[in-house]
């Protein structure tokens, strides 16, 4: 096995993990403004609802009859039962945005963060009372056998990580689109530069920011579901990446969802190969090649690596 | 006007509610789960604590009250019992000829608390009082109505599965505070959360020495036991049953608060040893790989492994890779592992791990090219660690520490196992989750026992009589493979349970089926002053 080879891989897989998350967190701050904390947390809920749609018998709360009753169908096909947490994603994400962000639309930014801060928290025991604290591995829409790779120079490119990147650039893709040609791309950048003059403008500021939660509640809830069959699906999951995925979030610029993704690959290729080839730092200082790769982009380039970079009159 | 300000009210009572659910008890579940409702069908009746005489259940072995001789041999076939009243009377006579010997010799002076301020036991063993600190007494913790007993666990974090333990613990509990208790009195478990960071065990334990007012303590951790085990031992308290392997905790001359109960860490990295010694002479010499959790755990194990190993004529190298704890992922390290061209994969970690490590191997090819692969024993439960890997996880061997896994087929018809699912169903948990299953029939069970054995003894339920009870105890352990004995001796032989069976995982069953037979090393594990420094045991 080519050694060096299959560290990118695994560099890269791990990469998409934590851009998957990254990307959803970067949306919200796109799109409101707001550094939202407890994005891994509704993207976890999201992943737990994805459980429930395949395996109406999980353990719940509520005992493991009730979604087969209540839900027809179940279980539903892998791919389907995504969409169906994307939904509920969206739904969280729409939830959160009229009944604890909304009232604070004139607060400070700090004051929202740290309510976000809580919800994690809130979300989080939610969560563990519903359905307790073991794992599971959420079946994956891409093929996850031991023989599906791809034998490249000796090393495994597994079909997973092709099919994850796959979907992530296709999100990209339609995320550039609406940010940069459509009238609801315009309206969050409005909103985000100069709240008061979007409104003054006629931009419903109340209605954007509603969107951009429920895109990135969509974006996190596709991040988790596609995550949780390489990273154990348990309430902690997302509290897990969350270090990594800001990392990259902010290694790659905190605007920019292109600039996550690269963070991510570069989160995650520091990762698998700093250990392997640089004598001293083992892989059991995982955190450790993570955060140095972010420290020495910011210290060049304050903003991130694709960050905007702001220009503010004196 | 109005408007604004009834947003603002509602927005602060919501941050509030935030508040309150953050700093809200992590033991919201303090209170033991008794059970108001009747189960239907179960027969259990009233009381059989110690002192009854029943013996219609065969024991083997005989009990003898004098002095110093051992009680009970325990180890009766507890599987050939037809009722939960007969399992419950051999343990009643069990815990009798405990309560018998060791009252003779507390009243012929040699043992118990002495003047001199020495508890003294069997086998050697002492605990000196006189360094507790002034307002210590040996009763702190025991109220008119209850034994408060706290308990530290993981309940988030990778190892977060390890916090059902504690639901089986209070099922079992619930039973004993329904038979009357502890001589009358409840016992209340008070759980703690410390997502099995040891900085927050710290805290823990200081939260439950200051403020709950605990008779003895329960740690879940290799690394958080230590973390706390000097300010336990400076304070007196008994630091009872640790919910880790680590052989640190057989070291009574210097520890004397605290004790392990589980097989340890070392013996199980011997028989992993032994087994390839035996199994893969052929293949030597064989190169072992291992995925070490970095901690004290994983530490152990390690060093376990090189010791044993050392000198071995099959075992040629033994090459380590290291993960952080708190690692989402371990492919890294498995990958690298797999470019090592092993003979032998043995996992060395614990947690959401035990299974990340399953699934890697299978996917980075490390399974093709070994003969064998490894899974320690605290990733023995099935439904949390074995069960999400599906096929991955065929054919994976453990030295299992001799329990009898709650979901096994061939235990589930023994009186033993009917009744505890029963009564774990009746408090509406789900018996076939392993986890629990082990919190009541083996952590709280033992507990059970040693309560109701100190309770017994001359001065009653007093935490030097807590020590001296679990550092005599000679029972037959519910959960225990037929073969294994579940014995102490004082200071000479400080580990309960020294002997594993090897099993095999069959992923088309979703059962360890055992191969050969179970392996007793009672009292071979010297033992344990562990080194820090140098991680071994001295």
């Amino acid at each position: 096995m080519d050694l060096f080879l299959q560290r990118i891989f695994d560099g890269l897989f791990n990469g998409a993990i934590y851009a998957s998350l990254a990307v959803a967190i970067v949306i919200t701050f796109r799109t409101t403004g707001i550094l939202n904390f407890a994005q891994g947390e509704l993207a976890t809920f999201s992943a737990y609802i994805a459980l429930l749609l395949l395996n109406p018998g999980a353990r719940t709360l509520t005992g493991s009859g009730l979604v087969s009753n209540l839900i027809p169908g179940t279980p539903w096909p892998v791919p389907v039962a995504i969409c169906g947490a994307v939904v509920a994603g969206a739904a969280a994400g729409a939830f959160v945005e009229r009944v604890v962000i909304r009232p604070l639309a004139r607060a400070p930014d700090l004051s929202v963060v740290n309510v976000t801060i809580g919800l994690l928290i809130l979300v989080n025991a939610v969560v563990v009372e519903t359905w307790g604290l073991r794992g599971y591995l959420l079946e994956s829409p891409f093929p996850t056998g031991a023989d599906d790779y791809l034998g490249v120079g000796g090393a495994r490119l597994r079909l997973e990580t092709i099919g994850v990147w796959a979907t992530l650039l296709a999100v990209l893709a339609l995320l550039a689109t609406v940010l940069r040609r459509t009238r609801l791309g315009l309206a969050f950048r409005a909103v985000t530069t100069n709240p008061e003059s979007a409104e003054l403008c006629g931009i419903p500021l109340g209605r954007t920011r509603f969107a951009g939660w429920v895109i990135a509640g969509a974006l996190g809830a596709l991040a988790a579901t596609l995550v949780a069959h390489s990273v154990v699906l348990d309430p902690f999951m997302m509290l897990r990446l969350l270090i990594f995925s800001f990392a990259a979030a902010t290694l790659g610029g905190l605007d920019s969802p292109g600039g996550a993704v690269v963070g991510g690959i570069l989160i995650g290729l520091a990762q698998s190969l700093v250990p392997g080839y640089i004598p001293g730092i083992g892989s059991e200082v995982s955190l450790v090649p993570a955060v140095a790769a972010m420290l020495l982009v910011l210290l060049i380039r304050p903003t991130g690596l694709f960050g905007t970079r702001r220009v503010s009159r004196v | 006007m109005r408007g604004r300000r009834w947003l603002r009210l509602m927005a602060l009572l919501f941050a509030f509610g935030l508040i309150a659910a953050a700093c809200g008890d992590s033991d919201d579940d303090a209170e033991t789960e008794a059970t108001t409702a009747t189960t239907a069908g179960t027969e259990e009746t009233t009381a059989t604590t110690a002192g009854t005489e029943e013996t219609t259940a065969t024991t083997t072995g005989e009990t003898t009250a004098t002095t110093g001789e051992a009680p009970t041999e325990g180890g009766a076939d507890l599987g050939s019992l037809a009722s939960i009243e007969e399992v419950e009377a051999v343990w009643a006579t069990e815990r009798q000829a405990v309560v018998d010997m060791l009252t003779a010799g507390i009243e012929s002076g040699e043992y118990g608390l002495g003047e001199d301020g020495i508890a003294r036991g069997p086998g050697g063993y002492e605990i000196d009082t006189n360094v507790c600190p002034a307002d210590w007494s040996n009763t702190d913790g025991l109220t008119d109505t209850e034994v408060r007993w706290g308990y530290t666990t993981a309940q988030s974090g990778n190892l977060a599965a390890y916090g059902d333990i504690a639901l089986g613990m209070e099922s079992y509990y619930s039973y004993l505070n329904e038979q009357g208790g502890i001589g009358g009195r409840n016992i209340e478990l008070i759980v703690k959360d410390d997502g099995y960071v040891a900085s927050q065990t710290i805290e823990a334990v200081d939260e439950l020495l200051q403020n709950e007012n605990v008779f003895a303590i329960t740690t879940l951790g290799s690394p958080n036991t230590f973390a706390v085990r000097d300010t336990l031992a400076t304070a007196c308290m008994p630091q009872m049953f640790s919910q880790t392997g680590h052989p640190a905790w057989g070291d009574p001359m210097n520890y004397p608060w605290t004790t392990g109960y589980q097989m340890d860490y070392y013996t199980e990295a011997a028989l992993w040893v032994q087994w390839i010694e035996e199994n893969l002479a052929d293949q030597a010499p064989v190169k072992v790989g291992a995925l070490v959790m970095d901690n004290d755990f994983g530490l152990s194990y390690e060093s376990g492994f090189e010791q044993f190993s050392e000198g071995s004529d099959v075992i040629a190298e033994f090459v380590v890779q290291k993960h952080d704890p708190a690692a989402p992922t371990v492919t890294n390290e498995v990958t690298t592992l797999a470019g090592e061209d092993l003979d032998v994969f043995i996992s060395m970690t614990a947690g959401n791990p035990c299974l990340l490590a399953i699934q890697d191997a299978g996917r980075s090819g490390l399974l093709d090219t070994v003969t064998a692969a490894f899974t320690p024993s605290v990733c023995k439960g099935i439904e949390a660690y074995m069960a999400p890997a599906e096929t991955a996880a065929d054919g994976w061997l453990i030295v299992g520490g001799g329990l009898k896994t709650s979901t096994d087929p061939q235990f589930a018809d023994e009186a033993f196992m009917q009744w505890m699912a029963e009564r774990l169903e009746g408090d509406g948990l789900d018996p076939a989750v392993d986890l629990i299953a082990t919190g009541f029939d083996n952590f709280a069970w033992v507990t059970g026992q040693t309560l109701l054995i100190a309770n017994e003894l001359p001065d009653g339920l007093t935490r030097t009589n807590l020590l001296l009870a679990a550092r005599s105890l000679e029972l037959s352990a519910p959960a225990l493979l037929e073969g294994i004995t579940f014995a102490v001796n004082g200071a000479e032989d400080p580990f309960f349970v020294e002997g594993s069976e090897f099993s095999r995982f069959n992923a088309t069953d979703q059962s360890w089926i055992q191969e050969g037979d179970v392996i007793d090393l009672n009292g071979v594990q010297g033992n344990c002053a562990w080194n820090l420094e140098v991680s071994i045991c001295e």
